[in-house]
């Protein structure tokens, strides 16, 4: 059996247990943000660097997808030795959700450990039934990095640690509204192609960042937006597969817009239906000979 | 000069004094003198000698002590005593609340709210070895081996981590490092140990049951040798030993 969905990160598993209310939350989110400080920050507290050096790194990650420890080691501006007192001060000055519940008086101490306990039980007990889900597939190897890919992708774009719950072969039946395949030129004469079709409800809440500020409806900027996200899984997923031994040549992303919005539940083809926290999608994997 | 300016015990005075100290900052025509007051913790050790030790921002005594003449202290230090007894003494009150809540914590096995409670204590003093070394631990204990890394490097880094004080807390983070898998870490540290107390045969034991662990039988067995040149009868290396032959008769095959 599936584990139960539970919310997809602490803070949200909170607030479904009625441990605290979704404005606490968000409450205590606001003072995490604020309390906890960028690298850069500690840099110009501790006169390391200027804040103009800060910017001009910044602005260079945007480019080079490099963390900013490297770029400044990189340029000459930190030594080793200052980076890791930066990084140990970064660990040490870091807010978690629970440390600034306990400061709000929202939680105590013992009520936070075991809530946090129970969060991570059912967490364990979800990566379990992913890997069970997994076992099944045939090229359990490639499915793991679509899903290691698609977790990845949503910490990067929507700053939560979103889980991939469960992949079910017994999908019911569902409205698809937007199809986005991933297809990937792997070695010499194969082509993976990973569709994911969503539900409009999945899909709108990922073009809100899932934030619960969704756009109301599937527009453009709608479908830019879930681009965007795909694009990003896009790139873990070519990582993975070169880690993994594969040659990837080309890629590319296309999102289409379904209507009128047909019922593919293991109709036309074998779908699966991941869920995560944050809903469910259609899921298929191909690897087909390359050509397009 | 009075006898005690914060406290007195046997005669001998402690308590913070301060002193100025010109620093130069910019570069050619922006280049300017900057004084700064800076608090020190002093404590008269007898025979005409004082240790003294910078306070951090938070009015804790933090870094290495020094040794300085009385004589100095008298000419060119200024006596605090009101920073000594109001922001001093409060500041010392609460990291060591702190720490003793952190440590009761983890010991409770709740590594979460020790590892916040051990970051309050680093937040006061920056340098504390109890804090970092808990720190780590509690991190060490959920498996954040990513963090506790940034904590090992900022270990290997102070001075006191190897001090035979911290033998406990020492040899406690050394075997979680191990248990994580944090091979490389384990062996830097157990190395940086060595160069201070090259014979230790604990030390040298440790290091070959972490080099054990990564299959590399050869450097095991050579700190096995030297932890059992410096006590032969140690039990728990030559156990290692007949390990290690074995391992090693068995790759030659």
């Amino acid at each position: 059996m599936a584990p139960k969905e539970t919310a997809n990160y602490f803070g949200g598993f909170l607030v479904s247990q009625g441990e605290l209310s979704q404005e606490d939350l968000d409450k205590a989110l606001k003072h995490k943000e604020e309390a906890n400080r960028r690298i850069g920050a500690h840099a110009v507290e501790r006169g390391l660097l200027a804040e103009e050096q800060v910017e001009r790194i910044i602005a260079e990650q945007k480019n080079r997808d490099k963390p900013f420890g490297a770029i400044a080691l990189d340029w000459g501006l930190l030594t080793q030795g200052q980076l890791d007192q930066l990084l140990f001060a970064q660990t040490v000055y870091s807010t978690h959700l629970g440390e600034v519940l306990m400061d709000l008086g929202i939680l105590s101490p013992a009520r936070f450990e075991a809530l946090l306990t129970e969060y991570k039980r059912i967490r364990d007990q979800a990566e379990e039934h992913v890997a069970q889900s997994l076992d099944r597939q045939e090229d359990k190897q490639v499915f793991r990095a679509v899903i290691g890919s698609l977790e990845n992708a949503f910490v990067r774009f929507a700053d939560q640690g979103l889980k991939v719950l469960s992949l079910a072969e017994d999908m019911e039946p569902t409205l698809f509204r937007v199809r986005v395949d991933v297809r990937m030129e792997i070695g010499a004469a194969e082509a993976l192609t990973c569709s994911h079709f969503l539900p409009q409800d999945f899909a709108l809440a990922l073009a809100g960042g899932f934030t619960g500020k969704e756009p109301e409806r599937c527009r453009k900027e709608c479908l830019l937006r879930v681009e965007e996200f795909f694009l990003i899984m896009e790139r873990y997923l070519a990582s993975a597969l070169e880690e993994m031994g594969h040659e990837v040549r080309d890629s590319e992303v296309r999102v289409t817009k379904l209507e009128p919005m047909p019922d593919m539940a293991g109709k036309t083809c074998r779908m699966l239906h991941a869920v995560t926290n944050a809903g469910g999608f259609g899921l298929q994997i191909k690897k087909t000979r390359s050509g397009k | 000069m009075t006898q005690a300016e914060g406290g007195e015990q046997a005669g001998r005075f402690k308590g913070v004094f301060s002193t100025v100290k010109a620093t130069y900052i910019g570069e050619g025509a922006t280049r300017r003198k900057v004084m700064n007051e800076s608090y020190y913790y002093v404590e008269e050790m007898g025979e005409g000698m004082c240790s003294v030790q910078a306070l951090s921002d938070k009015f804790v005594p933090t870094g290495p002590v020094e040794e300085v003449e009385r004589e100095i202290i008298e000419s060119r230090y200024v006596p605090e005593p009101s920073v000594y007894s109001q922001k001093m003494i409060p500041a010392v009150k609460e990291l060591t609340k702190t720490l003793a809540k952190a440590e009761r914590l983890r010991k409770q096995g709740n590594p979460f709210t020790a590892e916040f409670e051990y970051s309050n204590a680093l937040k006061i003093d920056e340098t504390n070895i109890r804090a970092t070394f808990g720190l780590g631990l509690s991190l060490l204990d959920r498996g954040e081996s990513e963090k506790a890394d940034t904590v090992f490097k900022q270990l290997v880094q102070l001075e006191d981590t190897f001090h035979t004080d911290n033998a406990n807390l020492f040899n406690e983070f050394g075997i979680n490092l191990r248990k994580n898998k944090m091979f490389d870490q384990a062996l830097e540290y157990y190395e940086q140990a060595y160069k201070i107390s090259p014979l230790d045969e604990h030390l040298l034991f440790n290091m070959a049951r972490t080099s054990f662990e990564m299959e590399d039988f050869t450097r095991a067995a050579d700190y096995t040798d030297k932890a059992l040149d410096i006590r032969g009868d140690f039990s728990e290396a030559l156990e290692l030993q007949a390990l290690i032959d074995k391992k090693l008769a068995k790759l030659k095959k």
